[in-house]
């Protein structure tokens, strides 16, 4: 039933979000057009300029959009009208629920490639495959390890972050709507005190890393940020928002399983 | 007879207003049942708490023995009083995911409805009138095989002419030892069909009753019993 729950999701978040992919990629192409074209012929410059704006736009939507679109699906099928076929289907609250999230970092994951793909396209020049590689590899081996393990560190800390993120304003939405009246207020209330509890989590986790390395502390104070107080702050960065994720993650399943309020 | 849907001292509040108050029913296996009562006299709440779309604030429903959740939803074909279906697809995909989640959907059976009620089914659900949407969904409910059919309202948004084509649409395509449970405020045009009645008025149940005990009693029809009861409530 997941895998049938997850097949659909995707078919429907897909049916949303393709056209934007075609837009965006077509305008990369285009603009690659006009740029080889305003290299013979100068009048092109402006059209070429219009185009690289209206791409890079594209790119930006297309990013913000997707986000948007996991939040409505979400809001869509479990917390309105459609809420009354999705909460029949003898599924699951977790199968529902984590169809959804997969689908929405599916997506979101899909918006960076294409986004990736479009400036490789509108900058192309034969060879640039292996220049966009070997320049990576190139500027990946002339970090230090520390730089390297802080960039790894950081990449994973925001998968977390906007994992967090979809998944608080999921918990927000369906704490909210458990109340009578009022849903939509109530959920930017359960927003804000998500929020503060991050932020409360963040301050103890703060407290424990100075009670456990006070070296990375005195590090900072002296203001020669070193490996310990960047290790320190990432890992606590890291725990932090996977016991948010994993919070708001479960209290939606169990508000969804227990509080459901379709009125 | 056994019981297949109990409401045990059952309550349901929105806020501070009070929508069910202290509910006891016990439906038996086979059996048609009217869930009869005025607008906002509780009828759509308790088939909402029966399909696990509320949680009661007291009180238990029980499918089966067992609280609404995925075993109850295997065997519940439910219609709502509202339009649900995603509007942005075609009936065609609709009756796909049907076909996908419920073991107990028969395609050929909805596509031959559809083409009963003239409804093509490569047209997107947002292009049919609110009448023809109320069909599609009525059309893919009964193409289940379920122990439960509960329609909430299935005749209230259909003209008059059309509403005895669709209680005998209704009544051809479910099994005889399945139970039906309607709802609705449109008493006349149902109470041929109904073995049992369950009045309910203000969030309580005034009376459960067999439609025959109660015919006899009111000169032959529910809808004198209705008005009766009612009157006196």
């Amino acid at each position: 039933m997941f895998r049938k729950l997850l097949k659909n999701d995707l078919s429907q978040m897909g049916s949303r979000i393709y056209p934007l992919y075609f837009i965006i990629l077509g305008l990369a192409v285009f603009a690659k057009v006009m740029n080889v074209l305003s290299s013979h012929i100068s009048a092109f410059q402006i059209i070429y300029g219009f185009t690289i704006m209206a791409w890079v736009c594209s790119i930006i939507i297309g990013l913000v959009y997707t986000f948007f679109v996991a939040i409505q699906i979400f809001y869509k099928k479990n917390l309105k009208d459609e809420g009354y076929l999705t909460h029949t289907l003898p599924v699951t609250k977790t199968s529902i629920v984590s169809s959804m999230f997969i689908t929405a970092m599916i997506f979101t994951a899909i918006s960076i490639l294409i986004s990736i793909l479009s400036i490789m396209i509108a900058f192309y020049t034969p060879g640039i495959f292996n220049d966009f590689y070997n320049s990576i590899q190139v500027a990946w081996n002339s970090l230090d390890s520390y730089i390297q393990h802080f960039a790894i560190f950081s990449i994973i800390i925001m998968i977390l972050s906007y994992m967090q993120l979809l998944s608080g304003i999921y918990c927000a939405l369906s704490v909210g709507h458990s109340f009578s009246g009022n849903k939509l207020a109530y959920s930017v209330v359960a927003w804000v005190i998500i929020y503060i509890i991050s932020q409360v989590l963040n301050a103890i986790a703060i407290f424990v890393l100075m009670w456990l390395q006070p070296e990375s502390i005195q590090e900072a104070y002296r203001e020669e940020v070193g490996t310990n107080f960047m290790y320190g702050i990432l890992t606590t960065s890291m725990i932090t928002n996977s016991i948010m994720l994993v919070g708001t993650y479960i209290t939606t399943i169990m508000m969804l399983k227990h509080r459901l309020n379709l009125e | 007879m056994s019981a297949i849907i109990t409401c045990e001292h059952l309550n349901k509040d929105y806020g501070n207003k009070k929508i069910l108050k202290d509910v006891n029913v016990t439906i038996e296996k086979g059996r048609i049942i009217g869930l009869l009562g005025p607008n906002g006299s509780g009828k759509t709440t308790l088939i909402k708490l029966i399909n696990g779309l509320l949680v009661p604030t007291s009180g238990n429903v029980l499918v089966l023995g067992s609280k609404p959740g995925v075993e109850s939803k295997k065997i519940i074909s439910y219609l709502p009083e509202r339009t649900y279906l995603p509007d942005n697809e075609t009936i065609e995909q609709i009756i796909q995911y049907f076909s996908d989640f419920y073991f107990n959907f028969h395609v050929e059976k909805a596509y031959e409805l559809l083409e009963k009620l003239k409804i093509n089914p490569k047209d997107k659900l947002k292009t049919l009138s609110k009448g023809n949407k109320e069909k599609v969904q009525l059309a893919l409910v009964m193409s289940r095989d379920a122990d439960v059919y509960i329609l909430d309202e299935p005749i209230g948004g259909v003209d008059p002419v059309a509403r005895d084509y669709i209680l005998s649409l209704i009544l051809d395509n479910f099994k005889e030892e399945a139970t039906l449970i309607i709802s609705t405020h449109l008493i006349a045009d149902i109470e041929k069909i109904l073995d049992e009645v369950i009045f309910i008025h203000e969030g309580k149940i005034v009376l459960q009753s067999s439609a025959d005990e109660l015919r006899m009693q009111y000169k032959g029809s529910i809808e004198n019993a209705f008005k009766e009861v009612f009157k006196n409530v």
